[in-house]
């Protein structure tokens, strides 16, 4: 029997735990926070703009349980804001009970509050993962999808400083990158100056902490936009954010506010004195992260060279998915990689030919594109989402932008991939 | 980094240390020519503590003229010392391992001399130490007449610490021979204390003197005396491992006794725990003259009076010291 490890329960994480089960293989994940999902805790926007695209390709391949949790657990859907359409917000206290119950019912074994710092190899075939406390997690095959972001020192070094994230390292200990421990070195990803890593692209208020009308009108229409005071206008810190499909003039103009339960505001951080210049955040505060006022998590600094089958280049039976694959921003994306990542994991270990996904749909294309664009100084400083930027262009100039599912249906049943991971093999 | 190397002193109020500032941290990655996090993460981000004390490390630890009170004398060459330090370095010095660096207030730095702490009063404010009068270090020393030159607290004086630190109601074996009788008083109270259930060997050893009784007779220990090391006792030992369910051996003693019980234990094929003293020579305590360094196995150089790594390696690696 196929026994797939994977280091990580973030988004890709699970994703990649459903696919390996479906495929036949007995999952375990190992997770160094106490609850699943990592940064999708304090994540919430999806099917905006290419993301309802790939959604649906997802769904058709057979990959739809995640995505049906999402979709129950929005707050809001089919909503519109700054250069996004038909977004669907989902609720951040919602989706994490509920992943973790789906993967109850798919038999997966979980660690929790377990770190992974080490692997065992024979030659270059890894045998098992070393815990923090000394154990050893033994497998067949491994998926690396522990994100790329911090830990504390990195957030230091190339950020504001530790901004006490959802991600908490000084309480559960920091990400280590199975990729570099097995002697594979990561990527470095880096913003649009050249520097290294890029923040986070989003902070969250407490709502509790909004004026009662502006949390009344968030909750209503799911999105509110604030003028910022012309003074404190800075279009340059757009430039240091990751999620560049947010890096539009109206979001340095404006304060612009998405309601997952959080006030989710699209900006990095934001300082404390001039956000609360702004009517109705007189008393706002931060809910993630919880120093948002200086500062974010810094994110690319672990990227897995791979191809596009997901598994890690110089490795043998180890692949990656979510962030830890490639400069990907968003839930979407790691759900996709992971899920191929899952998949894949099985296929290898029956020595079956693995699966790399057409560049015609555009789960394929995207990651191709990345692993193909990372490879130039340009590539390396720019973002790849179905959701906006550069990518998001490209997939309407190639026809692969639809939310029309019943051309993604007989596009992907003539490909002869309708519920491709839905298919045991072992 | 390696997983198996750790510092004892990270993440303490003496971190980051003098290792920070010439790129040599034993634990943070950043602070050891690289440029991103590989930490064996002890609790603490050491990089983060560096940053916020404007790149740089902590006050280190200075010296004190620290006042004895009590000069005795036990048998043959051995003499205890009791020294009057203040609060603060009286509860630092408690925890089992600890150590201070002693010298004559006259004599230059080179007679630094790191001796266990025996016992220590926080009521009185005082320690207690035993020392040997074996060379030009420990003979000038008890040559000082009011008082000696103190630093400290350093706490490298167990190697295999954690494997005593979370031990609860289980059974454990001490062995404590010669003047080592002395390290083994803090780890007997805190292994009692922990409602262990401690079987104890001391050894007269070259000192020819069992010393320690009236310092654990608190706890009804009723100890075997022997000489561990001859045949019969090597032989009585290995026969208590094979009756007994030991959760872990403390040893203490040479490496010549360390290197004997370890491999008695090993012999065993039970999953036993092995701490033991550390017998490196100290002259510094902070990880930077070198007098304490070890080789290990892949030629890396472990500065043993901080480091805490597998004992094997620190018995394997340098001079067997007796």
């Amino acid at each position: 029997m196929a026994k797939v490890v994977i280091v990580g329960g973030g988004w890709s994480g699970v994703a990649a735990a459903i696919t390996a089960k479906k495929a036949g293989a007995k999952v375990t994940i190992i997770e160094r926070m106490d609850i699943l999902l990592g940064l999708g805790n304090v994540g919430g926007i999806m099917r905006n703009n290419g993301r309802y695209t790939a959604a649906e390709e997802c769904i058709l391949m057979g990959s739809k349980e995640l995505f049906d949790i999402t979709d129950r657990a929005s707050r809001h859907v089919n909503i519109d804001f700054p250069g996004h359409n038909h977004a669907s917000l989902y609720d951040i206290c919602k989706v994490e009970p509920m992943v973790r119950r789906l993967l109850k019912e798919f038999d997966t074994e979980i660690y929790f509050m377990a770190r992974g710092v080490d692997v065992e190899k024979k030659e270059n075939t890894i045998t098992g993962i070393r815990l923090h406390n000394g154990e050893l997690v033994e497998g067949d095959v491994f998926i690396d999808t522990t994100g790329a972001t911090g830990p504390m020192g990195n957030c230091t070094k190339y950020g504001n400083g530790c901004a006490m994230c959802i991600l908490r390292c000084p309480s559960f200990g920091p990400r280590v990158s199975i990729t570099q421990k097995s002697g594979i070195e990561d990527l470095v990803g880096k913003r649009s100056d050249g520097s290294l890593g890029a923040f986070s692209g989003s902070c969250k208020l407490n709502k509790d902490s909004l004026s009662e009308e502006l949390a009344a009108q968030l909750n209503r229409e799911g999105v509110v936009i604030l003028p910022v005071p012309p003074d404190d206008i800075n279009s340059e810190k757009l430039n240091i954010k990751v999620c560049q499909q947010y890096a539009l003039k109206e979001y340095s103009e404006n304060i612009i506010l998405l309601d997952t339960g959080h006030a989710k505001l699209m900006a990095p951080f934001y300082p404390m004195e001039k956000l609360r210049k702004i009517k109705g955040l007189e008393n706002a505060r931060f809910e993630d992260p919880y120093s948002g006022g200086m500062g974010n998590s810094v994110r690319y600094l672990a990227i897995s060279p791979r191809d596009n089958r997901m598994k890690v280049t110089g490795g043998e039976n180890l692949f990656c998915g979510g962030e830890k694959s490639g400069l990907f921003v968003g839930h979407t994306e790691a759900i996709t990689t992971g899920s191929l990542a899952g998949h894949n994991a099985v296929r290898y270990f029956k020595g079956m030919p693995l699966l790399e996904l057409p560049i015609a749909l555009t789960t394929g294309d995207l990651i191709a594109y990345e692993n193909d664009c990372r490879k130039s100084e340009d590539g390396i400083r720019t973002r790849y989402t179905f959701a906006g930027a550069d990518y998001f262009k490209r997939m309407k100039d190639l026809g692969l932008y639809t939310i029309d599912r019943e051309v993604l249906r007989s596009k992907i049943k003539r490909m002869d991939l309708l519920n491709i991971f839905e298919e045991k093999l072992v | 980094m390696d997983s198996h190397i750790r510092c004892i002193d990270a993440g303490s109020e003496y971190c980051p240390c003098f290792l920070s500032e010439t790129g040599d941290c034993i634990v943070c990655s950043h602070l050891h020519g690289n440029d991103f996090c590989d930490c064996n993460w002890c609790g603490t981000c050491i990089f983060n503590e560096f940053y916020w004390n404007g790149l740089q490390m902590k006050k280190s630890r200075g010296s004190i003229l620290s006042r004895i009170v009590d000069h005795q004398f036990i048998h043959r060459d051995l003499i205890l010392l009791t020294l009057q330090v203040p609060q603060s370095m009286c509860r630092a010095l408690i925890q089992p391992g600890s150590y201070v660096i002693l010298r004559n207030p006259e004599k230059p730095s080179y007679f630094d001399t790191p001796i266990s702490v025996m016992e220590v009063s926080e009521e009185k404010s005082q320690i207690t130490v035993i020392l040997q009068e074996i060379g030009a270090k420990t003979k000038s020393l008890l040559a000082s007449e009011k008082e000696v030159l103190l630093k400290g607290p350093y706490w490298n004086g167990i190697i295999g610490l954690e494997h005593l630190k979370n031990l609860k109601n289980k059974k454990v074996l001490i062995i404590a021979r010669g003047i080592a009788q002395a390290p083994a008083v803090p780890v007997i109270k805190y292994l009692h204390k922990n409602k262990n259930n401690i079987m104890l060997i001391l050894d007269p050893g070259n000192i020819q003197s069992v010393f320690i009784e009236k310092y654990i007779n608190l706890w009804n220990l009723e100890p075997i005396i022997m000489d561990v090391r001859s045949e019969a006792g090597l032989s009585h030992v290995k026969n208590l491992l094979q009756h007994n369910e030991f959760s872990l051996i403390f040893s203490s003693g040479s490496d010549l006794l360390h290197q004997d019980l370890l491999q008695i234990a090993k012999d065993q094929e039970k999953n036993i725990a092995f701490s033991m003293t550390n017998n490196r020579e100290i002259c510094c305590g902070e990880g930077v003259c070198g007098a304490c360094s070890v080789f290990a196995k892949d030629g890396k150089v472990l500065k043993v009076c901080k480091v805490q790594t597998f004992v094997e390696e620190i018995l394997q690696g340098g001079t067997v010291h007796g």
